[in-house]
């Protein structure tokens, strides 16, 4: 079996989480956090990240890395992360593995990559350098599409697989993105984790989208939806145990009705192991 | 190596930034699910301006509520257009708008969003420990004058001519309607991050100009000898040395700076 850092069931931590999570009041293994969020200078951010770090595992969760880029990697912020890791010292360091900066200007989204070679190989060559910076493998996330360019060769999956055999990194694989972007694109959401290098899967995201028709999007403000606890179901099955977590970013409901979503995850693992 | 990456990427940024070449963007998207590549790039625009009014909106929620969700949309996306973001955290994005908001047509709401800034810097500045008050009783008169002071990274001194500190405080503590802005006499304020949070105080116009020279690195004795021009000299010595007690009491001050620091 792949040996995985930190099982159990997380949830991303949340401003209103803040203080009970200092606490050490939430009934979770361990929580992911926005890694931008808390690289600032002091003040209550930091002290609340060092009292939850005393109390919880963590997992660093970037948005602003820009592996897609072709700008070049921005070297102050890697020594910023690098920092946050030192002194966090999270089980698991991840990013998403899209584009987010160009010509100097963050653009503050998780933008889409065309599939292929070229860009496997780029993406791949990036990841190698902040995983050198990091001393540590990083985890790339499949994050939700909207548009797929026409000059892709291989699918996202195999896409997927690729950067991350070739970066030798680990994956976050987000069911909830798989479902959304197969939707958008029309591809077999099952047919996607086929693809999947199983060994390399560090973590699972969970959360909720909006329909917008014709489009799904990813906005982390519902309830997850049936279709993505049905593809979980199956992800596990394929993969046994892995650490999984709930991504809530709007409409926030109250930490209990996240709880129960979290049972809900424990129960379907429970589950599938047991199969 | 990476030419079509880079050329897509200049593309699909020039689409969000002003939709322009829409049309040759269209051609480079795959068809699929019978859903228009019109919709599928409009989830990215509309998305990009959003999340962007969103930070806006969510940094300077009294500059919203003054200005009303009519004219905070209009300025914000104006400010978005000619301020791509250069920060990897939403956090700095709106490092910029007091600047654009003063030299620009929304002059009028410059000192709220410079206010709302300071309260943000404040809120997560660097953490150094305040010297104790005490230490300064201990320094030998005759050392006085070249006494220089390192402020606490959270301290800002802003003036302003309307009633921003009023706003701001509604809006803070979520008292109602916000009062039209109004100008008023002008009030000096100090912004800082008190035990309980970021704070504003106002604060007597010589102590403000005692405060500002100590801030901007003069010696005890060069700030007293400003003072006096504006005061007289007899004046001066006490009003710098009250400023300086208020800074020390308040936890302003982190460092005492001796002459012999200056080697």
């Amino acid at each position: 079996m792949t040996q995985r850092v930190g099982t159990g069931f997380g949830l991303g931590l949340r401003p209103p989480f803040y203080q009970a999570a200092a606490a050490g009041e939430i009934p979770v293994d361990w929580f992911e956090l926005i890694s931008e969020n808390f690289m600032v200078a002091g003040g209550n951010p930091l002290r609340i990240l060092d009292a939850v770090a005393e109390r919880y595992p963590l997992a660093l969760h970037g948005v602003s890395m820009n592996l897609g880029g072709t700008d070049p990697l921005d070297k102050d912020y890697l020594q910023r992360l690098k920092a946050l890791v030192v002194r966090v010292n999270p089980v698991r360091v991840s990013d998403h593995l899209c584009w987010t900066r160009h010509g100097g200007h963050h653009l503050h989204d998780l933008l889409p990559l065309p599939y292929t070679e070229e860009a496997v190989s780029h993406v791949a060559q990036r990841i190698g350098i902040v995983q050198d910076v990091l001393q540590r493998r990083i985890l790339i996330e499949n994050v939700s599409s909207y548009a797929e360019f026409s000059q892709s060769s291989i699918n996202e999956s195999a896409f997927l697989a690729a950067v991350a055999e070739a970066a030798d990194c680990h994956i976050l694989l987000d069911v909830n993105n798989i479902v959304v972007s197969a939707h958008n694109h029309g591809f077999n959401a099952e047919a996607y984790l086929q693809d999947i290098p199983f060994d390399r899967v560090q973590q699972i995201h969970l959360a909720g989208h909006t329909v917008n028709e014709p489009l799904l999007i990813d906005t982390h403000d519902h309830p997850i939806a049936d279709p993505v606890w049905e593809l979980y179901r199956q992800t596990l099955h394929h993969l046994g145990a892995v650490p999984t977590m709930i991504e809530r970013d709007d409409n926030i409901p109250p930490l209990t009705e996240l709880l129960t979503e979290l049972d809900e995850a424990r129960q379907i693992s429970q589950r599938a192991l047991a199969a | 190596m990476t030419d079509n990456m880079h050329r897509l990427q200049s593309e699909f940024q020039t689409f969000l930034f002003s939709g322009r070449n829409e049309q040759e963007l269209q051609t480079r998207i795959a068809e699929s699910n019978d859903i228009p590549a019109t919709a599928r790039l409009a989830v990215y625009r509309n998305a990009y301006y959003i999340r962007l009014q969103e930070a806006l909106a969510h940094d300077f929620p009294t500059l919203l509520a003054v200005a009303g969700d009519a004219r905070f949309g209009k300025l914000s996306a104006r400010f978005i257009r000619a301020n791509p973001s250069r920060h990897p955290s939403l956090r700095d994005f709106g490092r910029a708008l007091p600047g654009w908001l003063r030299e620009g047509e929304e002059g009028d709401l410059a000192e709220v969003a410079a206010l709302e800034w300071a309260v943000l810097e404040a809120f997560d500045a660097a953490d150094h420990t305040p010297v104790a008050a005490e230490a300064l009783a201990q320094v030998p008169p005759e050392e006085w004058e070249y006494l220089g002071f390192d402020f606490h990274p959270s301290v800002s001194l802003l003036k302003v001519s309307c009633n921003v500190r009023e706003c701001w405080s509604v809006v803070r503590n979520d008292k109602g309607a916000v009062p039209a802005l109004r100008d008023t006499e002008e009030e000096r304020l100090v912004v800082w991050r008190a035990a309980c949070g970021p704070a504003v105080q106002a604060i007597e116009p010589a102590l403000f100009s005692a405060l500002l020279g100590l801030k901007d690195g003069r010696r005890f004795g060069e700030c007293c000898l400003q003072l006096a021009e504006q005061t007289s000299a007899e004046q001066a010595p006490a009003i710098a040395a009250q400023a300086l007690a208020l800074a020390c009491n308040s936890g302003w001050i982190t460092h005492i700076q001796h002459d012999t620091d200056q080697t």
